[in-house]
């Protein structure tokens, strides 16, 4: 009762300052139910020399929350304006819609006038709750409704992703394509390649012709480059001392450590030392070369040569 | 000159090798590649720098080696306090005669050690190398030529580096080699234990003239180097500078700058001299091999990258010793 007084003798104070500019509010009806919208529509008329500042509302008026303000000015000669607030309250029982500030000016004045709404008086009643019926579970939250642009971002990181992944597997086989041809060369052992070599070089007759060095360069370098494919030992890059000691290890009992040996020697001391070796000694260099290659070889498999022959052939 | 005529002027020449070895082993255990390398760079007329921890018998080797060779051995401890003066020598004024009179500094002796040469401040290191490379001092008006064979031998402690002053890289540039030199083997190290035990060794006697060594300098001038050797030589070296021709594209960013023509030139000194103490009138691959760290493993600069990664210019060295196609 002490409530409804106040608010009566604040109205009473807003009418007094107000008396041109009349702030009615009214609501659909007076009774509503607990969190039901309350649409609260403010309306006054207007003359055309007086401006209104749209109100300042907060997230709440007295006991209800402001949810939307909308303000519409009609068609009428007198400019009736009317805002629309749609509200929401939470408590029960008989609850006011307090009186919302309003300024405004006249054209000759520049002070700001202050103008008061009048308050509502509202009935809000709770749910109705069967007290004899059963006792029934809290209701699940609502499912959300299904939307295409809530999915949208994730689908468009799939398809990229499906790019992607395709694009990677697209690529590697065609690398194995352009791989896949060198797998089926066949791989010529290092003693066919050396002894080839040591055909090509007799051939040349180098030392005939009194390219000795050279002769003794090739040889050796013959024998490094078989060494290498044959042991892996990186004997292009070793010194004659480096590839003895390296290939002492490796002798298996064939004998070849005392010929390569000999071998290296006689070859160093013609390529460093101005060595000029006897024509036993130049015959004797190459039959080196040739023993050492066919004692360290690893004879193909038959099988497999066959199989390598037919790869050949196919391709 | 035949290369038989130079193979026996060699054998010939190089006989003391042995016997010089043997003597500095009497008091030296071990160290055999520290003897080795002193031999080298007294055979190349080039000055050493030795890097190791304390207490390696440095001082010792080389006090035994110029005993052996019946030369004056000096050790000059480096300080932060050392002056140019105290090096070289200086002039005293002569009361009773009424004028100045040359004191000669310890420079004046053929093997000189100078110990922790990076604690002396860059004046006393400049003095030290403009005496290495010219073999001459100065001192007032007078010029003093140093007496041969003069060989320099500084060490530098690879620990407790702060308050010290570095060698500028020109200056390291100026030794032939820089040496590391480890901890004995356990063998070693109780032979040298015993040995001390009943005594502190003394250096030996004499078992060659400095006159001899200089004589096997001459011969070492005189063994063969083929051209494939010294395009070897150039291959290693060039390798330091331009690493991608020699498709070693990935020291390229680790080197800051490579050797210099000095290296070059070092390499091949280097080379004949460990042909000569192997007794043989030719060089071959291997003693290219065997010389090549000492001489470029401080002409080699890294770059921070290469610190960053833990590369040293050891490890460019080896890597570029191991992919350098020999001939």
């Amino acid at each position: 009762m002490r409530s409804v007084i106040f608010i009566w003798l604040l109205f009473a104070v807003s009418q007094a300052r107000a008396e041109d500019i009349k702030f009615s509010s009214h609501t659909e009806r007076d009774r509503y139910k607990i969190g039901e919208w309350v649409q609260l529509v403010v309306a006054a008329d207007i003359p055309r020399s007086v401006t209104v500042i749209a109100p300042v509302t907060s997230d709440s008026i007295g006991g209800f929350e402001v949810l939307n303000v909308d303000a519409t000015e009609l068609p009428d000669g007198q400019r009736r304006h009317e805002w629309n607030f749609r509200l929401i309250t939470f408590d029960t029982g008989r609850v006011f819609v307090p009186p919302i500030q309003f300024f405004y000016q006249t054209e000759d004045d520049t002070t700001r006038k202050l103008a008061y709404s009048t308050p509502v008086a509202l009935t809000v009643v709770g749910v109705d709750v069967d007290l004899q019926g059963d006792i029934k579970d809290i209701k699940p939250p609502l499912d959300a409704p299904w939307l295409f642009e809530d999915y949208l971002p994730y689908i468009l990181l799939l398809l990229v992703l499906l790019i992607v992944v395709g694009a990677l597997v697209y690529w590697r086989r065609k690398r194995r394509r352009s791989i896949e041809p060198d797998r089926f060369v066949r791989r010529v052992p290092p003693h066919e390649t050396a002894l080839a070599a040591l055909r090509d070089l007799e051939d040349a007759r180098l030392w005939q012709q009194g390219k000795t060095k050279e002769y003794y360069s090739r040889v050796t370098e013959i024998i490094r480059v078989y060494l290498e494919g044959q042991y892996g030992v990186p004997a292009l890059e070793s010194t004659s001392d480096e590839i003895l000691s390296v290939m002492k290890n490796l002798d298996r009992g064939q004998g070849v450590f005392k010929e390569l040996t000999s071998f290296l020697l006689t070859a160093d001391l013609v390529k460093f030392a101005k060595y000029v070796p006897t024509l036993e000694e130049n015959t004797q260099e190459l039959a080196s070369a040739y023993t050492i290659v066919r004692s360290t070889m690893t004879p193909v498999e038959p099988e497999r040569r066959v199989q390598e022959k037919e790869d050949v052939h196919v391709r | 000159m035949d290369i038989k005529a130079i193979n026996e002027m060699i054998q010939k020449e190089s006989a003391f090798v042995d016997t010089l070895t043997s003597e500095v082993g009497k008091t030296i255990v071990g160290q055999k590649y520290m003897v080795e390398r002193l031999l080298i760079g007294l055979l190349c007329n080039g000055h050493i720098l030795l890097e190791g921890v304390p207490g390696l018998a440095k001082t010792l080797t080389i006090r035994s080696l110029a005993a052996a060779i019946d030369t004056r051995f000096q050790r000059i401890q480096f300080t932060p306090d050392l002056l140019p003066a105290d090096l070289i020598g200086t002039l005293i004024y002569n009361q009773k005669e009424g004028k100045f009179e040359t004191r000669k500094g310890p420079i004046f002796s053929n093997f000189i050690l100078a110990d922790e040469i990076n604690r002396a401040p860059a004046k006393v290191q400049s003095a030290l190398l403009e005496a290495m490379q010219e073999r001459q001092v100065t001192i007032g008006e007078e010029t003093f030529k140093l007496s041969e064979p003069f060989v320099v031998l500084a060490t530098q402690n690879p620990i407790e580096q702060e308050g010290t002053y570095p060698l500028p890289e020109a200056q390291v540039d100026r030794f032939m080699l820089k040496i590391k030199i480890d901890y004995p083997t356990r063998d070693e190290e109780i032979l040298i234990m015993r040995e001390n035990l009943n005594g502190m060794p003394t250096p030996g006697t004499p078992v060659m003239t400095p006159q001899q060594i200089l004589s096997a300098r001459e011969a070492v001038k005189n063994v063969y180097m083929d051209e494939k050797i010294e395009r070897y030589i150039l291959d290693i070296v060039f390798a330091t500078r331009e690493p991608s021709a020699q498709k070693l594209d990935k020291l390229a960013p680790m080197i800051s700058y490579g050797a210099s023509p000095r290296a070059s030139i070092n390499l091949a000194l280097g080379a004949k001299a460990h042909a000569f103490v192997k007794r043989r009138g030719y060089v071959i691959p291997e003693d290219v091999r065997s010389v090549a760290m000492d001489v470029l493993r401080h002409r080699v600069a890294v770059t921070y990258e290469a610190e960053a990664e833990e590369v040293t210019a050891e490890h460019i060295v080896q890597e570029i010793l191991n992919h350098v196609e020999v001939p």
